[in-house]
């Protein structure tokens, strides 16, 4: 039903410089993930559960990249979006993948439409949007988050501001909500009013956490993070995935599922959990390739 | 020089652009930035179209952020909340978050919930077990893995408490000198709305701020603007109507690369029943330096395989890579105005005069079904090495 639906929006959204071949395809995955500097996203961040599970469903499972980036910079630098860029390169011109899944969690989304809404901003760009079948777009911070604005409150008093510096300031200071609609307006595509991506994204949105000692749930993904975000969740609107609101999830491309239709048992997947291989996750991605 | 309302554009043809609008963004001079080196970019020309589908809606322009909000944050000393700070309330469960400040390494500096001491407005003191009904340790905070600060701790207000006028004090030793104190009140109705007149702004722009508040007394406000190299200046606020406003100059001739401006406001507000409250905002605006703006006429030509070129004449004052889109509209069969198609061309331009050239593919705009005239809307300028908007127009011509 949902491959369906997405391949109908699909159709209206095709690009004219390229559009991704369905017969004989090289299809691949690439995994991007959020905020901060990754050295090894693949065991500290998504986990070789989810990323072999979702490759599981490839012809060719070794058609697997990983990013590792620095997106602890605003999406735009370099090391963020030019180091993305140089990396799914590598899948489409050096392993002929021609039918590119992106897989992205959180800020990840926003460094891909970065790339997605900016072709002629750098030559590495339109071979990637011409590759680029769509994106899976996990708790993606699209209209930002006010947890983002939180961590920003204090800078006006702070005299040192090393420990912002180390999670990354540019970062953070781009997902402020104000700074979001900014960016939104002005730069990027797919949300309300804008034009649309050339490709279509599709947001899977997280709305609640369950932080419950005795509830077997509460610890895939890591029981900590997910009582940290119970917590968090408070500052924001009451559909959340304790970092991100349902409404900025859902506030660029079109939905491909709230978690609860997606998961088994319809559990919720807090902003730790839609990065691993919780309640059939990988199987839900793997099934869509 | 402005394009005629019943002219348009024609194959072979030139005209100016339309005049811009209230609301638009469009240089009125050209500036050369203050930059220690040019700009990285690539040096290819790059040129994208793709379609946008008929039931797309496009916003004619971006509107300037409105910030709504129903939270408030201070520093205080740690003598201050050993002595107590005022928590004013005007909802139940309010989260308050206490974030250590002027530490390097403050992961150990965090105020300890349970030693905190909630008075309220008849002078009882509650405890931690009794007036919260939310605790969030340093730990517990910093394994969420959000971004907020080492040794932030948390909590909210027990329901039972209700609002009002409360105090609140520690009674262990704070170990940093100063704290943020944040107060979030997510289900009151009291919300402070700060917005600007404009949402970006060149070099020499005059940018206004105003500052509202629905059902309670505005009783004063204090506001400072922030660049984007994190230099503050005050923003007077003079009472207008029921709301205040306050106005700045945006003279700096550094590319600011991308960064915003930041409006902050801190709003003391007397509610309906005499509650003397806060509330904080913030909004955010783009700025560019103009080094570069659409000039002369521009030319629309048949391409090879039909479809349509629009050629962009530009004055460049500083040398760097410049990108220009627009969208595309045309009419369908009953004459109504509907979106084809969307186009980007960018190319790395030397000072003086030349041009971007935005083609609409002679197959999209058949696919489309639509007929002319034409009209190209949502016309913008990027300086794509310095990452600043110069121009954005929401009517730019009439293709014939």
């Amino acid at each position: 039903m949902r491959w369906i639906h997405r391949l109908g929006i699909a159709a209206t959204t095709a690009t004219i410089i390229a559009v991704p071949t369905t017969t004989a395809a090289a299809t691949g995955v690439a995994f991007v993930h959020g905020t901060g500097r990754q050295t090894d996203a693949l065991a500290k961040y998504w986990t070789p559960e989810l990323v072999d599970g979702v490759a599981a469903g490839l012809e060719d499972p070794e058609l697997v990249i990983v990013v590792n980036c620095d997106f602890s910079q605003y999406m735009w630098h370099d090391a963020a979006a030019g180091c993305l860029a140089s990396q799914l390169l590598e899948l489409i011109d050096g392993e002929g993948v021609d039918d590119l899944v992106v897989v992205t969690h959180s800020n990840g989304a926003n460094v891909m439409r970065w790339i997605l809404s900016n072709p002629t901003w750098d030559d590495r760009y339109p071979a990637i949007i011409a590759a680029t079948r769509w994106v899976d777009a996990l708790a993606p911070s699209s209209l930002g988050t006010p947890l983002a604005d939180a961590t920003m409150h204090g800078t006006k008093f702070e005299t040192s501001l090393g420990w912002l510096l180390g999670y990354g300031n540019d970062a953070v200071a781009q997902q402020q909500t104000a700074s979001m609609a900014w960016y939104n307006d002005n730069y990027l595509f797919g949300t309300a009013g804008r034009p649309p991506l050339p490709v279509p994204l599709w947001a899977t949105i997280g709305t609640d956490v369950d932080s419950n000692p005795l509830d077997h749930d509460s610890w895939c993904g890591g029981y900590q993070l997910n009582v940290g975000l119970e917590i968090t969740q408070n500052w924001l609107d009451d559909c959340s995935d304790g970092f991100i609101e349902c409404s900025s999830a859902a506030g660029a491309g079109k939905p491909w599922s709230y978690d609860y239709e997606l998961t088994a048992g319809g559990e919720a997947l807090s902003h730790a959990q839609s990065r691993r291989d919780c309640f059939g996750l990988a199987d839900a991605l793997a099934g869509e390739l | 020089m402005a394009l005629g309302l019943l002219g348009a554009c024609t194959p072979g043809d030139s005209r100016p652009l339309e005049a811009a609008q209230l609301g638009d963004l469009a240089p009125r001079a050209l500036l050369v930035p203050h930059e220690y080196e040019v700009p990285h970019a690539t040096l290819v020309p790059l040129a994208h179209a793709q379609a946008i589908a008929a039931d797309t809606v496009l916003a004619p322009r971006p509107r300037p952020h409105r910030a709504e909000s129903r939270e408030y944050w201070f520093a205080a000393s740690a003598d201050e909340l050993r002595a107590g700070v005022e928590l004013p309330t005007t909802a139940e469960g309010a989260i308050v978050r206490l974030q250590p400040l002027d530490l390097e390494s403050r992961a150990a500096a965090g105020l300890d919930p349970t030693a905190l001491v909630l008075v309220d407005a008849k002078g009882a003191e509650h405890g931690a077990i009794e007036s919260m009904a939310l605790l969030a340790s340093a730990d517990q905070l910093r394994d969420a893995d959000v971004g907020l600060a080492p040794g932030t701790t948390a909590f909210a207000l027990a329901p039972a408490l209700g609002h009002g006028a409360f105090v609140l004090r520690t009674e262990a030793v704070p170990a940093a000198p100063r704290y943020l104190v944040h107060v979030a009140e997510r289900t009151s109705e009291l919300a402070l709305v700060v917005h600007g007149d404009h949402d970006a702004a060149l070099w020499g722009d005059t940018i206004s701020v105003d500052v509202e508040l629905d059902a309670a007394e505005l009783v004063g406000a204090t506001g400072s603007v922030r660049d984007p190299w994190g230099n503050e200046r005050t923003l007077e606020l003079e009472r207008h109507g029921d709301a205040l406003r306050g106005s700045f100059v945006v003279d700096e001739q550094r590319p600011p690369q991308g960064a915003l401006w930041t409006v902050e406001i801190d709003a003391r507000v007397r509610t309906d029943d005499g509650l003397l409250a806060r509330r904080s905002g913030r909004t955010a605006f783009g700025y560019a330096v103009p080094s570069a703006g659409f000039v002369g006429e521009l030319s629309i030509e048949t391409g090879s395989r039909g479809g349509l070129e629009v050629t962009l004449p530009l004055e460049i004052a500083a040398l760097g890579r410049y990108g220009v889109g627009g969208t595309l509209w045309g009419r369908d069969a009953r004459g109504t105005l509907r979106p084809v198609a969307l186009a980007q061309s960018a190319a790395w331009l030397e000072p003086g005069t030349d041009a971007l050239t935005l083609v609409f593919d002679d197959a999209v705009i058949a696919q489309a079904g639509v007929l002319g005239p034409y009209e190209l809307r949502d016309l913008r300028l990027v300086d794509q090495g310095r990452f600043a908007v110069l121009h954005r127009q929401a009517f730019a011509a009439a293709l014939e």
